[in-house]
């Protein structure tokens, strides 16, 4: 079974380039890439268990609707052993809190240095 | 008592009444004289006809006696008389019977000759025998009236001596000494402005005058020296003014200078936070899609990679037209894509740098050596430049201040801010050089250190292309360079005035003067700390 990695983000070249990033991955079927434009239909995913079996959740911060931090607040809430990774603007992120005082597992800045992200990935993956 | 001499004032009184005197004395002389005269001469003819009277008798009798002897020796008795000038005896036929004297000669006057008839009385008849005439003259009468006044004129030329002598005297004593007096002390006055008082006392007028003068003197002495002391009194509050002005207008001058120096910092710090603060929004808006381009340019370079594989079958399948035509397109496609990546990370570095602007800059103060750290970058940026550029020389000179000490800054901030200056020195000299390129011109680059107390001055100073003076207040702004398209970002000096003065509050200026040198003077704290809040945060 694939695992799958949610990913949350307002953008459309997210999507383009997390595929493109993850194309060996994806093909090799070493987890597999689920979308959500917000937070909303991100939670709607996640817990819709029929199929995705969503593993961990990787979150753009700044997005309309429900931002990254409710979307943050609500799976841990909802599903606190699910691992969620909030992706900032910059080193100092954008409403002024790093993502991981707030209960995220991993807080990433852009750009996204997808080698580093990869490696991270792996070790939540493994089981 | 000082014998003060002839004075003018003698002579006038002189002058006047002796003639007055003159006229008076020899009128009354003269009057004197003439009374006495006239008198002498009455008592003469009186005298004459007393005698007359008194010789006739005798005479007479004589005559009767027809004596001639005894007429004779009568007649030569009166003549002997001092007055008689002559005397006849006549009878009565009028012959002259005896004669003494000169009779011929007319008498002065005709009272001077008297004449009485000789009357013999022979009993109680007189017989008239003749006449006896005297004729008398005045000879004595002139002599002594000449003689009196001779007198007269010797009393008075005495007179007139002594009195002139007198009015010497007194005019001296009671006149002419104050007067001079007074005059020497005016004279005084007027040459010397020395006042002095007269010392005499009388109870004259003169004196009166005198003590007046010597009153006014004193009233006068004291009004001078109240205007004196009043005068010296203004003197010396408008010295004392004067100085409060001035040194009021010194600190004012000072005041203003500072105010117009922090002014001018406030400004170009003002232009600096708002042109950093535009800088920080673009370079922010910019990240964004620059990131995307990088991604997917760095994504595409792969995928291509990847194509040139997956085609690879195909490609084997294709004439050698088509075949080099897919070669082409591909190796230009791939191409293009590098290109773009390439210009993708330029761009992401030219707005890294951007986005530096707008940092709080690495705050690890250190205390270093000043002179030191000059040589170093000096040398640093030296050995940079002539990598670079084979044929770059320059002649360095350094002029280090023994005293210039230890500053605590952020060498790293500060070592880009000194290769930067040290960059521009180079460039300039470098231009100058090329467009001079005569043997004369000898590019100098000038690094200069100074303690100024609780500061230290840096200097740096090239004789290169000089700064146009209208774009000198431009050269601080960001991305404002004068070097062509493509050879400076234009941020160098802006970056480095935001260090010099937002980091470190210290001052950064410029001096040029176009075709000849610059000179930048960059002015640090030993302690350091920033001067102008950073209000252009991360939006």
């Amino acid at each position: 079974m694939n695992k799958r990695v949610l990913v949350v983000d307002d953008e459309d070249h997210a999507i383009a380039l997390f595929r493109q990033m993850f194309r060996q991955e994806t093909r090799l079927g070493e987890l597999a890439l689920e979308f959500a434009h917000d937070g909303e239909h991100a939670l709607q995913l996640i817990a819709a268990p029929n199929p995705p079996d969503i593993v961990l959740i990787l979150s753009d911060i700044n997005m309309s609707g429900m931002n990254g931090r409710a979307l943050l607040d609500q799976c841990k809430s909802r599903w606190p052993d699910l691992p969620v990774m909030m992706v900032s603007t910059d080193g100092s992120s954008e409403n002024g809190w790093p993502a991981q005082g707030f209960g995220a597992d991993e807080s990433l800045a852009k750009p996204l240095d997808f080698v580093a992200l990869k490696q991270k990935l792996r070790a939540y993956l493994t089981p | 008592m000082k014998w003060i001499g002839f004075t003018r004032l003698s002579a006038k009184l002189l002058a006047l009444y002796l003639v007055i005197i003159g006229f008076s004395s020899v009128g009354l002389f003269a009057g004197l004289e003439t009374r006495e005269f006239f008198a002498q001469r009455r008592n003469l003819v009186d005298d004459l006809q007393k005698l007359t009277t008194t010789q006739g008798v005798p005479i007479a009798a004589a005559l009767w006696e027809l004596d001639s002897e005894k007429i004779d020796a009568f007649l030569e008795e009166v003549g002997k008389l001092p007055f008689v000038q002559g005397a006849v005896v006549t009878d009565n036929a009028g012959k002259i019977v005896a004669q003494n004297g000169d009779i011929d000669l007319p008498p002065k006057s005709p009272d001077f000759a008297a004449q009485v008839p000789l009357v013999f009385w022979t009993g109680a008849d007189p017989q008239t025998l003749g006449s006896l005439k005297i004729v008398a003259h005045d000879q004595e009468i002139l002599q002594s009236a000449k003689h009196r006044l001779v007198n007269d004129a010797i009393v008075f030329l005495v007179l007139l001596a002594a009195l002139t002598g007198a009015t010497i005297f007194a005019t001296n004593v009671i006149v002419g000494r104050p007067l001079t007096l007074l005059q020497a002390s005016i004279e005084r006055m007027r040459r010397d402005g020395v006042r002095e008082k007269v010392d005499w006392l009388a109870s004259d007028e003169l004196g009166q005058v005198v003590s007046a003068y010597n009153e006014m003197q004193s009233v006068q002495e004291k009004t001078e020296d109240a205007l004196r002391r009043a005068r010296d009194n203004l003197e010396l509050r408008v010295k004392e003014r004067t100085k409060e002005l001035t040194s009021a207008r010194d600190r004012a001058e000072s005041a203003l200078g500072e105010l117009q120096r922090t002014q001018r910092n406030l400004i170009q710090a003002e232009k600096m936070a708002s042109l950093g603060k535009l800088t920080a929004g673009i370079a922010h808006e910019i990240k964004n899609p620059l990131n995307l381009v990088n991604n997917f340019s760095k994504v595409s370079v792969e995928l291509f990679d990847e194509l040139r594989d997956a085609v690879e079958p195909a490609r084997q399948a294709l004439d050698d037209e088509q075949r080099d035509e897919l070669d082409d397109l591909v190796s230009t496609l791939a191409a293009n894509m590098v290109r773009i990546d390439e210009q993708g990370q330029r761009a992401d570095s030219i707005v890294k740098n951007m986005l530096q602007h707008s940092r709080e800059g690495s705050s690890k103060r250190r205390l270093i050596d000043i002179n030191a750290f000059l040589d170093e970058n000096l040398k640093l940026a030296y050995h940079g430049a002539r990598a670079r550029d084979q044929k770059f020389n320059v002649t360095l000179e350094r002029d280090f201040d023994p005293d210039a000490g230890s500053v605590s800054i952020a060498a790293q901030d500060i070592s880009r801010v000194l290769l930067n200056l040290f960059g521009n020195g180079f460039y300039a000299t470098r231009q100058r050089q090329r467009a001079e390129s005569s043997a004369d011109y000898s590019p100098v680059v000038q690094v200069v250190s100074r303690d100024c107390g609780d500061s230290v001055e840096i200097r740096v100073r090239d004789n290169g292309t000089g700064i146009e003076g209208n774009i000198v207040s431009k050269i601080f702004d960001p991305f404002f360079t004068t070097k062509p398209t493509g050879e400076g970002t234009g941020l160098g000096l802006s970056l480095s005035h935001d260090i010099v003065v937002s980091q470190h509050g210290g001052n950064i200026e410029v001096n040029s003067a176009k075709g000849e040198f610059t000179e930048f003077k960059v002015t640090l704290p030993r302690q350091s700390a920033p001067a102008v809040a950073k209000t252009a945060g991360m939006a």
